[in-house]
C-alpha cells in the first residue's frame, strides 16, 4: 500500500437527506435502496399481467377450435404482452431496480446524488404502469397495434383499441421517458462522481459497468421513442400527416395524406434496437460478477469485458434497420445493415468466451444463482446465433413474420435476461433481506424454468421453418400449409408455458417466505469481494456504509491471490490486511500479474 | 485523462494498484449538477436531432409547403438573445458573489424569455388568422410542435429561474447553491437559444 497522502475530493460529501416521518421513509422514501425495491415490486406486478397476457395467447394458439378470446383480445394480447415485457418490466427492473439497489453500494456511495429526483423517477414510472393497465378500462380496450405500434394501422379503424387505447399507450411511454430520465441522470452522475477512494472506473465491477453503459444508451435511444410518440399522438389527435399516407377507410377519403409509415419505423428501430441492449448489457455486467463469486476465480479478461461493453453500446446505434429489412429498402442499404449486424456478433461472442473461461478450471459451486448464469450462457447463445440468420438479408425475408422471429426474441431477449433477473436476485437475496433463500425451491424453480422455456421456444424454430406465420388469431384457410405436426407442436408448447407459468409459483413462495422465516444469512455468504457486501449491517442501513466510507484497495476480482489465507480479498482491503497463508509470512501478498 | 487511457488501465496490476489506490473516486472536478446538466443536454440534443432529422426526411414528400415566416418571429428571436446575454452578465455577477446586481439582470432575463413565449404564441395567432393550420400540411404541423416543444423546455427553465427570483431576493440566502444554480441555468438558456436559431435556420432556408 502506498503511503502517499490521497489528494482531497474537489467537491464535498454531501449531507444525506434523513426521512422524517414512515411516509417518507418507507412510501415516499429518497432512500435508492427502497427506491430499488419498489420498482422491483412494481415492475415484478406489471410483469405478471404480461405473462397471463401469454397464457390467454398460448391458449388460443394451442387450441384455436375453443375460441377463448375474440380476435380482437388476442391482438391486444399480444401488444400489452410485448411492451409491458421490453419497457415496463425488464428495462424498470434491470435500470431502476438492480441500478438503484446496486450503485450506490457497488460504488460505494451512500446513496444517489440526487435522492429526491430519484424518488420522482419512481413515481413518475408508477403513473406510468397505471396509466398504461387503465387502457384495459377503457371504451375499445387497449391497443391491438403490435408493439412496434406501426402505422398507419395502429390509429386506423379495425384496430383494436383504436380509439383510445393507442393513445393511453403512447402518453404512458412518453410519462415512462421523462420518469426514466430523471433516473437515469441520477445512475450516471452517481456513477461518475460519487464512487468512494480508490473506486476508478476500471475498479468497478462489471454490473456497475453494463448498468452505466445501458443508462448512457437509453439516454440517447429514448428520445427516439419520444418523437415518434409525440407525432404519433398528433397524427391520432390533430390529424396532422407525419406518418399517415392518404387513405380511403371503408371509401371515404381521410383527411391524412403525404406522411410516411417508413419514416416511423426508423425512429422506432432507432429506439428499439438499443432498447435490446438496453436490457441486455445489465444482464452482461451481473451475469460476469455472479459466475466469478461462484466459480472462486477472477473474470476471464475483466478489460476485454469493459471493452465489450462499450463496443456493444456503441454499435447498437447502427444496426437498427435489420428490423426492418422486409419494409422495401434499397438492397446497398440492407447490405450495410447486415454488416454491421455481424460485426456486433464479435463483442458479444467474446464476452460468451470469457465466460466459459472463467468457470474453466474454476472451484465451481452450483447454487442457484450459479445455475440460473449457466443457463443464461446456453440461451443466450442460442437466441444469438438465430440472430446471425435474421441478421442476414437474404435468410431474414423468407424467415420474416414467422415462428423462428418470435423464438428468437424470446431466447435472446425473453428468457436470457429473465434467467439473468432470477440469477441476481437469488444472489443479492441475502443482502437484500438478511435472509437465506430456500435451496430446494429455488432448485425446483430453476429446472422447471430453463427446461420448461426451452421445451417452449426450441420447438417455435421448427414452427418457423415449415412456414407457420406469426401474428395469426388462427389459421383459417391456410390450414393447408399448417400440418397436423405443427398444430401438434402448438399444443404441446401451450401445455409448457402454462406449466412453466405456474411453476413461477415456486420463486414466489420461495421468496415471501424465505423474507420471513428463511435461515438468518451470515454476512457476506457468497465470500464475494465487491461493496455491497461490506456494509456493518445486512440489510444495509440507511447510508449503507458505517461512519467512514469504505476505502477501495482492489479490483473486485481477487480470488484466490496466491499467499492469501482466504480464497478471496474484498476490495476495501489493504494489502497489509491481508492475512497471509501459512509459509507467507513476512510477505505482501502480489496482485495477479497477468 | 482520456477515455482510452482510462479503458486500458490494467487494475490487477501492482504499478496501477499504486495509482489507483490514490484516486479521489471522482471522474470530473466539477459539481453533479453540472456533470447532470450536461447529459441531460446530450439527452434532449438526441431528442431535437431525431426530429430535425424526422423534419428533413419528411420534407422530401412532394405535398410539403413552404411556410410563411412572419417578421414577429425575427423579433422573439431577438428577444431570446438579449434574454440570453442578460443571464449571462447575471452569471458572471453571482461568479463574483455580487448578487445585488445580479438580481436584477435575473429578472430581465427572465422577462425577456416570458416575452419571447408570448411572442410565439402571437406567430401561432397570426399562422391561424392566415389558415396555416396544424393539420393543413406537415411543414405546418412541424412548426407548431418543434415551436411547442422548445416552449416546454423554455417553461422547464423558467421554473427553475423562479427559484432563482425566489431566492436571490431573500436577506439569507445560500451563496453557493445559488451561484451554481445560476450558472447551470445560464448554460440552458444559452442552449435554448442555440436550438432556437438552428430551428429558425432550418425554417428560413426550407
Amino acid at each position: 500500500m502506498s503511503d502517499a497522502i490521497i489528494p482531497e475530493r474537489e467537491v464535498e460529501e454531501q449531507e444525506l437527506y434523513h426521512a422524517k416521518s414512515w411516509w417518507t421513509e418507507k412510501v415516499f422514501s429518497q432512500d435508492a435502496k427502497i427506491i430499488g425495491i419498489q420498482y422491483f415490486c412494481t415492475a415484478t406486478a406489471i410483469a405478471l399481467i404480461g405473462l397471463v397476457l401469454s397464457w390467454f395467447m398460448r391458449m388460443q394458439i394451442g387450441f384455436p377450435g375453443l375460441s377463448i378470446i375474440s380476435e380482437g383480445f388476442y391482438y391486444q394480447a399480444i401488444t400489452m404482452h410485448g411492451m409491458i415485457m421490453v419497457v415496463y418490466f425488464l428495462t424498470a427492473l434491470f435500470l431502476g431496480g438492480f441500478g438503484n439497489y446496486l450503485i450506490p453500494l457497488m460504488v460505494g456511495a451512500r446513496d444517489m446524488v440526487f435522492p429526491y429526483l430519484n424518488m420522482i423517477s419512481y413515481w413518475t414510472f408508477l403513473l406510468a404502469c397505471l396509466v398504461l393497465v387503465a387502457s384495459f378500462f377503457t371504451p375499445g380496450g387497449p391497443t391491438g397495434a403490435g408493439w412496434t405500434l406501426y402505422p398507419p394501422q395502429a390509429i386506423l379503424g379495425g384496430t383494436p383499441g383504436q380509439e383510445s387505447g393507442i393513445i393511453l399507450m403512447l402518453v404512458s411511454l412518453s410519462i415512462f421517458i421523462v420518469g426514466f430520465t430523471m433516473g437515469g441522470l441520477n445512475y450516471i452522475v452517481t456513477i461518475l462522481q460519487a464512487r468512494t477512494r480508490g473506486m476508478t472506473l476500471m475498479r468497478m465491477p462489471l454490473s456497475i459497468w453494463g448498468i452505466f453503459t445501458a443508462t448512457v444508451l437509453a439516454m440517447f435511444a429514448f428520445p427516439a421513442l419520444l418523437v415518434s410518440a409525440i407525432m404519433m399522438i398528433l397524427d391520432k389527435t390533430l390529424l396532422t400527416s407525419f406518418f399517415m399516407p392518404a387513405l380511403v377507410e371503408m371509401g371515404e377519403q381521410l383527411s391524412y395524406g403525404g406522411g410516411s409509415p417508413i419514416l416511423f419505423q426508423h425512429l422506432f428501430w432507432f429506439f428499439g434496437h438499443p432498447e435490446v441492449y438496453i436490457v441486455a448489457l445489465p444482464a452482461f455486467g451481473i451475469v460476469s460478477d455472479v459466475l466469478s463469486v461462484h466459480s472462486r476465480k477472477n473474470i476471464f479478461g475483466y478489460r476485454m469485458m469493459v471493452w465489450a461493453i462499450v463496443a456493444i453500446g456503441a454499435l447498437s446505434f447502427i444496426v437498427w434497420a435489420h428490423h426492418m429489412y422486409v419494409s422495401g429498402m434499397h438492397p446497398y442499404f440492407g447490405f450495410f445493415f447486415a454488416t454491421t449486424t455481424l460485426i456486433i456478433a464479435v463483442p458479444t461472442a467474446i464476452k460468451v468466451y470469457n465466460w466459459v473461461l472463467t468457470m474453466w478450471r474454476g472451484n465451481i459451486t452450483l447454487t442457484v444463482p450459479m445455475l440460473f448464469c449457466i443457463s443464461f450462457i446456453i440461451t443466450f447463445l442460442n437466441g444469438g446465433l438465430t440472430g446471425l440468420f435474421l441478421g442476414n438479408v437474404i435468410v431474414d425475408v423468407p424467415l420474416s413474420d414467422t415462428y423462428f422471429v418470435v423464438a428468437h426474441f424470446h431466447m435472446v431477449m425473453g428468457i436470457a435476461p429473465v434467467q439473468v433477473v432470477f440469477a441476481a436476485i437469488y444472489h443479492w437475496f441475502p443482502l437484500m433481506t438478511g435472509r437465506m433463500y430456500n435451496e430446494t425451491l429455488g432448485r425446483l424453480h430453476f429446472w422447471f424454468t430453463f427446461l420448461g422455456s426451452y421445451l417452449i421456444y426450441f420447438p417455435m424454430h421448427y414452427l418457423g421453418l415449415i412456414g407457420v406465420p406469426r401474428r395469426y388469431y388462427e389459421m383459417g384457410q391456410t390450414e393447408a400449409l399448417y400440418t397436423q405436426s405443427a398444430a401438434d407442436l402448438n399444443v404441446f408448447i401451450t401445455l409448457t408455458a402454462l406449466v412453466t407459468g405456474f411453476a413461477q409459483i415456486f420463486f414466489f413462495i420461495n421468496i415471501f417466505w424465505s423474507r420471513k422465516y428463511g435461515a438468518v444469512a451470515e454476512k457476506n455468504p457468497w465470500q464475494a469481494n465487491s461493496l455491497e457486501w461490506r456494509t456493518p449491517s445486512m440489510p444495509p442501513s440507511h447510508g449503507n456504509f458505517g461512519k467512514e466510507l469504505p476505502v477501495v484497495y482492489r479490483w473486485p476480482y481477487d480470488f484466490n491471490v496466491p499467499g492469501a489465507k482466504d480464497d478471496f480479498v474484498p476490495q476495501d482491503v489493504s494489502n497489509s490486511e491481508v492475512e497471509l497463508a501459512e509459509g507467507y509470512e513476512g510477505t505482501e501478498i502480489k496482485a495477479e500479474q497477468t | 485523462m482520456s477515455i482510452f487511457d482510462t479503458l486500458s488501465q490494467k487494475p490487477w496490476l501492482p504499478s496501477q494498484e499504486k495509482k489507483d489506490n490514490l484516486h479521489t473516486g471522482q471522474s470530473f472536478a466539477f459539481e453533479s449538477s453540472r456533470v447532470a446538466l450536461i447529459c441531460f443536454l446530450g439527452s434532449i440534443t438526441a431528442l431535437f436531432s431525431l426530429f430535425f432529422v424526422a423534419y428533413v426526411g419528411r420534407m422530401a414528400y412532394g405535398d410539403w409547403r413552404v411556410l410563411p415566416e412572419p417578421f414577429l418571429l425575427w423579433i422573439n428571436t431577438g428577444a431570446l438573445v438579449i434574454s440570453s446575454i442578460l443571464f449571462q452578465k447575471a452569471k458572471n455577477l453571482s461568479n463574483r458573489f455580487i448578487f445585488d446586481n445580479a438580481k436584477y439582470y435575473l429578472l430581465a432575463a427572465g422577462i425577456f424569455a416570458i416575452l419571447f413565449i408570448l411572442g410565439q404564441f402571437r406567430v401561432w395567432n397570426l399562422l391561424n388568422s392566415y389558415g396555416y393550420f396544424v393539420d393543413s400540411n406537415a411543414s405546418f404541423a412541424f412548426f407548431y410542435m418543434l415551436t411547442g416543444l422548445h416552449m416546454v423546455h423554455m417553461l422547464g427553465g423558467l421554473v427553475v429561474w423562479i427559484w432563482s427570483i425566489s431566492q436571490i431576493f431573500k436577506s439569507d440566502l445560500s451563496y453557493t447553491k445559488l451561484k451554481s444554480t445560476i450558472g447551470s441555468t445560464a448554460i440552458y438558456w444559452h442552449y435554448l437559444l442555440v436550438v432556437w436559431l438552428i430551428l429558425f435556420c432550418l425554417l428560413i432556408v426550407t
